[in-house]
């Protein structure tokens, strides 16, 4: 997955410019999403259902909020092998033992995919954020293949 | 397809009006459901139960679908959550020993009913539930109130959709129709999910006093097997089935292979308190 990459940036946008999902949930939406991966990243300007803008670095201003997790997250993602909501959840649920579970803190273990930031926004753009991780997985998932 | 029709009932339990579903004759069967929904999650297997010689009833939790919370309040703890259904089946069910089947926070009130009423059931299954819930999930309090978390209720209609085994997340209307089921109030699901995250009645399963039967779908990524098998360990004699391309609701997604299950299980731990003859 290419956050840094130009041309997969230039690509993602288009497609979530195109997605039904996106434009309506993120309708009335005045603000910024970060996504990270590792160190990759890529700030969207959205307004009113569109990406405006985008830039492989933060601006001064900062972002509304930011979906981060390593690229093993993004990966379990885009594979299918776990759902958003399994990812973005804390708890202890996918541990070898009983001891793993009680060591990495049980129900406050955190998350594999990190929303951060405002969390009133990005709790209002819930859907919104969920067909933006889709598209991202497909246009991923695109270019693999290509490859 | 059943010949069998659902009608809907109420009846006053801790002085609130509650709602359930009801048909069929026989050896009555409680349907709980899961956080934030209601009882027409089971409004496909009661009719099959009904079918194989059950009185077969789903209720609407207090603060869910048609019933109203008791005071005004949600239910917080399992426990609360676990005494009511007690008391409406004392009360739908008097003088008899229903069989009572929860999924999810229903299969956490399942666990509690067998650590403090085991004899006054003929069985009890706990689907997708376990007797420890604090590992799962972090206590949801500070989220309970809509203006206090916007990420609640869209959090909650997704938790469900996405934990449906692989089968129904690839229908489109059966994902429509759970998310349709999880519409209910913020203040409802959230008082279940602390429930959830409060919930250990691990030290109380020593001396359950009926079968049990504890259900899990492999496709759900809630329940891990260690967890469900742990949970079942604690009580003796209690069987474990684990069902291949099922989630988070056995009873929605595959409603004639959960009748079968729990029809058999009953019929083999609780010999001849199914009057009706078994169906081939």
């Amino acid at each position: 997955m290419g956050l840094a990459d130009p041309a997969f940036a230039e690509r993602l946008v288009e497609a979530l410019n195109e997605n039904e999902e996106f434009v309506a949930e993120s309708r009335w939406f005045d603000g910024s999403i970060l996504l990270e991966s590792g160190a990759d990243r890529l700030w969207l300007k959205v307004y009113r259902g569109r990406v405006i803008d985008h830039l492989e670095f933060v601006p001064p201003f900062g972002y509304t909020f930011k979906v981060s997790g390593s690229p093993e997250a993004w990966r379990l993602l885009r594979s299918g092998e776990r759902t958003f909501t399994d990812l973005a959840t804390p708890g202890s649920r996918h541990c070898s033992s009983v001891e793993e579970i009680e060591a990495g803190g049980g129900g406050y273990r955190p998350p594999e995919l990190a929303i951060e930031g405002n969390g009133f926004e990005a709790g209002r753009l819930h859907l919104a954020i969920l067909a933006l991780t889709g598209v991202l997985s497909e246009v991923s998932n695109r270019e693999a293949v290509a490859a | 397809m059943s010949g069998f029709e659902l009608t809907g009932h109420y009846v006053d339990v801790d002085g609130t009006r509650t709602f359930y579903d009801e048909c069929g004759e026989g050896l009555p069967f409680i349907g709980v459901h899961t956080a934030g929904a209601d009882a027409r999650e089971y409004q496909y297997l009661l009719p099959l139960l009904a079918e194989r010689g059950y009185r077969a009833i789903a209720l609407d939790l207090p603060g869910h679908g048609r019933s109203y919370p008791v005071a005004w309040e949600p239910h917080r703890t399992m426990h609360q959550h676990a005494e009511f259904v007690h008391r409406f089946a004392q009360t739908v069910c008097a003088g008899e020993k229903p069989v009572v089947a929860g999924c999810s926070i229903g299969g956490c009130m399942s666990f509690d009913l067998a650590a403090h009423h085991s004899e006054d059931y003929t069985a009890i299954i706990p689907m997708e539930g376990l007797a420890d819930g604090t590992p799962i999930l972090p206590h949801p309090a500070e989220a309970e109130r809509p203006s206090w978390s916007t990420s609640w209720k869209p959090f909650l209609e997704y938790a469900a959709v996405e934990s449906l085994g692989k089968p129904t997340l690839a229908d489109p209307e059966k994902v429509k129709e759970l998310w349709w089921q999880h519409q209910n109030a913020q203040q409802a699901g959230n008082g279940d999910i602390q429930a959830w995250a409060g919930h250990d009645v691990r030290d109380k399963l020593g001396d359950v006093k009926c079968p049990v039967l504890v259900i899990a779908g492999r496709d759900d990524f809630w329940l891990p097997e260690l967890l469900v098998r742990a949970s079942a360990e604690l009580i003796e004699g209690a069987q474990v089935v684990f069902l291949d391309d099922i989630g988070h609701y056995p009873m929605f997604e595959d409603p004639p292979l959960l009748a079968k299950v729990i029809d058999e299980f009953v019929r083999e731990r609780a010999p001849g308190r199914v009057e009706q003859p078994a169906v081939a």
